[in-house]
């Protein structure tokens, strides 16, 4: 075991367990567990969505793309970015003013029927775990390169890590770690594109030019179509993903960590220049990558392109530099991960046990309890999963989770805050139904139904890899139609201009 | 205040929402569409999107780096009519007998 690599994980760790320390010390009640009692600033909390956002999937996933597909992989960063847009424009504020602690909350705000919160609470749990084992599997698959630790083992400790951290720092740990991770995520890819950059002299050009020469696709390389041979895969890819981010309730959650509504703003804003900037600084290190470490080693190598980063980092800086990013990346699961898991176990906690189960009578400190069992419970199921699914593609159970979100909550949370017309059984069957038809359309598309490498030998029956531009308007479609034949009554008209009036302005009305 | 003496019925509160759901459906109508020009380009004119402009990088290219200064842009945007709106609501917040 190479002890430079050792070093460094050991400081993320101790830097991480500090921080949860820290945070254990200062979190007393329910809501500090949940949200940080709202004390987060804007831009601390933008560097923490950012820090949630920013996954392994995009660190190493999109890195390697670049590397071996060039133009296509780029698109992903692209989606991204611009999803933002939309979550500040019409989901983020609303949400903050309709919220407590969970997604749930701002649904049954509008709907307060346990039929609503138990499924949306379903559905919030279905997603984080979704997103939680390819991070999972990453880091087991970077700990086991590095340190030559078995695969099962590197997963086991990661998950018992997850746990303590959330079990004992809850929501102000998970952010504070985001928080650091994303300055130390900056600084490595910055640090590194600048060495790029230095050994081409500054010049970009010359830097393109090497990229075209050394890769096997050459120009080909610079053009669409190498990863999505059918352009409408392109296209669904670009829709998911930019209605996609609106719907992940871990970063919807987020919005309730800050005081008010000029905070959330300013967390989108810090949050989208954090992350636009990261996704420029990866797109030089992905023609690095194909520079220094040669593409067509890679493939040989790591199909999946999931370790170029770190590879490239050991080309230009040795075992320290290749230490130090892998650290980085390590971090970058971590954070995730205990967001994911924070989540989950609020909603478990607060909208499982305490309303629906309790009728909303537990107090803190049952709250707090059953929030910190059900952590060692998901924590456990997530090192199981991720166990069995070693070899899964990581960038596939991303895309199939922001195709969920994109499908269910994002159609859901758009009717319930803009349209009057929507009715509580929209949401039951609009959710079903997004989630549904993500599932079998993926379950007979390209992924899963592949002659050389799918799990089942025959020709897909669904031609494209993401199916978001027909499970989207699928889960529109499901809510509206059952909305418009559900019988409303003119109270929760009433209801909803309340509900109007608070998403938009925040304010409360006493009669 | 509105004749019943509710929020939602205030002239104001009406006002406020008009514009800004006007403002909400120009600027995601907008920025989706410069942002889908990059698939539908790809679908519907893929020969233009590979002229080269800068060494091997293309107008595709140009596009794709569009996105990042008009996502800023877009927040920037939104920030600032938020501060506007967040004095209205003041108004109405005043004028009203609620939190």
């Amino acid at each position: 075991m190479n002890l430079t690599y050792f070093l460094f994980f050991l400081f993320v760790l101790s830097g991480s367990l500090s921080i949860t320390y820290w945070a254990a010390q200062r979190e007393k009640t329910a809501q500090q567990y949940y949200v940080v009692s709202g004390r987060l600033t804007g831009v601390q909390n933008g560097f923490a969505i950012a820090g949630d956002f920013i996954s392994a999937a995009s660190f190493l996933g999109i890195t390697g793309a670049i590397a071996l597909y060039g133009f296509d992989s780029f698109l992903y960063s692209i989606g991204f970015l611009v999803s933002f847009v939309i979550l500040t424009l019409v989901i983020a504020v609303p949400v903050r003013n309709l919220g407590t602690y969970t997604l749930s909350d701002v649904i049954a705000a509008r709907f307060p029927i346990k039929r609503v919160r138990l499924i949306v609470s379903v559905n919030t749990i279905v997603i984080s775990i979704l997103y939680m084992i390819p991070q999972l599997v990453a880091a087991g698959l970077i700990i086991h390169l590095l340190l030559g630790i078995p695969y099962q083992f590197a997963v086991l400790i990661i998950g018992v890590l997850m746990i303590v951290y959330v079990v004992f720092g809850g929501m102000m740990a998970a952010s504070w770690v985001q928080i650091v991770k994303t300055a130390l995520l900056l600084f490595g890819t910055f640090l590194i594109a600048l060495i790029i950059m230095a050994r081409f002299h500054w010049d970009i050009r010359s830097l393109v030019e090497q990229v075209e020469r050394t890769s096997p696709l050459h120009i080909h390389f610079f053009q669409p179509g190498l990863l999505f041979d059918n352009p409408l895969e392109a296209l669904s890819l670009s829709i998911t993903l930019i209605l996609g981010t609106a719907g992940l309730p871990h970063i919807l959650v987020r919005f309730f960590t800050v005081r008010n509504a000029l905070a959330v703003r300013k967390s989108l804003i810090t949050a989208s220049f954090v992350i636009g900037w990261f996704y420029l600084l990866i797109l030089i290190l992905g023609f690095g990558a194909v520079v220094f470490v040669d593409p067509e080693n890679i493939i040989v190598k790591d199909p999946s392109g999931n370790l170029v980063a770190p590879l490239l980092a050991f080309k230009l800086g040795g075992d320290f530099l290749m230490a130090f990013i892998s650290a980085v990346a390590f971090s970058t699961i971590l954070a995730v991960v205990t967001g994911l898991i924070v989540t989950t176990v609020t909603t478990l906690s607060h909208d499982l046990y305490n309303h629906i189960s309790k009728q909303g009578e537990a107090t803190e400190k049952e709250q707090l309890v059953v929030a910190k069992v059900a952590s060692v419970f998901v924590g456990i199921l997530a090192i199981l999963l991720s166990l069995h699914l070693k070899m899964i593609n990581v960038t596939f159970l991303v895309s199939l989770t922001f195709a969920v979100a994109a499908s269910t909550n994002f159609p859901i949370l758009l009717l319930t805050i803009y349209w009057k017309g929507f009715h509580s059984n929209g949401v039951m069957v609009g959710i079903f139904t997004g989630l549904a038809a993500t599932v079998i359309l993926v379950l007979i598309g390209p992924n899963i139904m592949n002659m050389e490498s799918g799990w089942i030998r025959h020709p897909p029956l669904f031609p494209l890899a993401n199916p978001g531009i027909v499970t989207i308007p699928c889960g529109f479609i499901a809510a509206f139609i059952t909305s418009i034949v559900s019988k409303r009554s003119q109270k929760e008209d009433a209801i909803f201009y309340r509900i109007q009036v608070k998403a938009h302005t925040g304010l409360n009305q006493e009669d | 205040m509105g004749e019943d003496g509710t929020i939602e019925n205030s002239a104001i509160f009406k006002q406020f929402l008009k514009s800004k759901y006007r403002f909400i459906l120009k600027m995601t109508l907008f920025f989706s569409l410069a942002y889908l020009l990059l698939p539908l380009c790809i679908i519907f004119a893929p020969g233009w999107m590979n002229t080269t402009i800068f060494g091997s990088l293309t107008i595709a290219w140009f596009i794709a780096f569009l996105q990042f200064p008009l996502t800023w842009i877009a927040g920037i945007i939104y920030f600032k009519k938020a501060k506007y709106y967040d004095q209205l609501i003041r108004q109405m917040k005043r004028r009203g007998n609620l939190s």
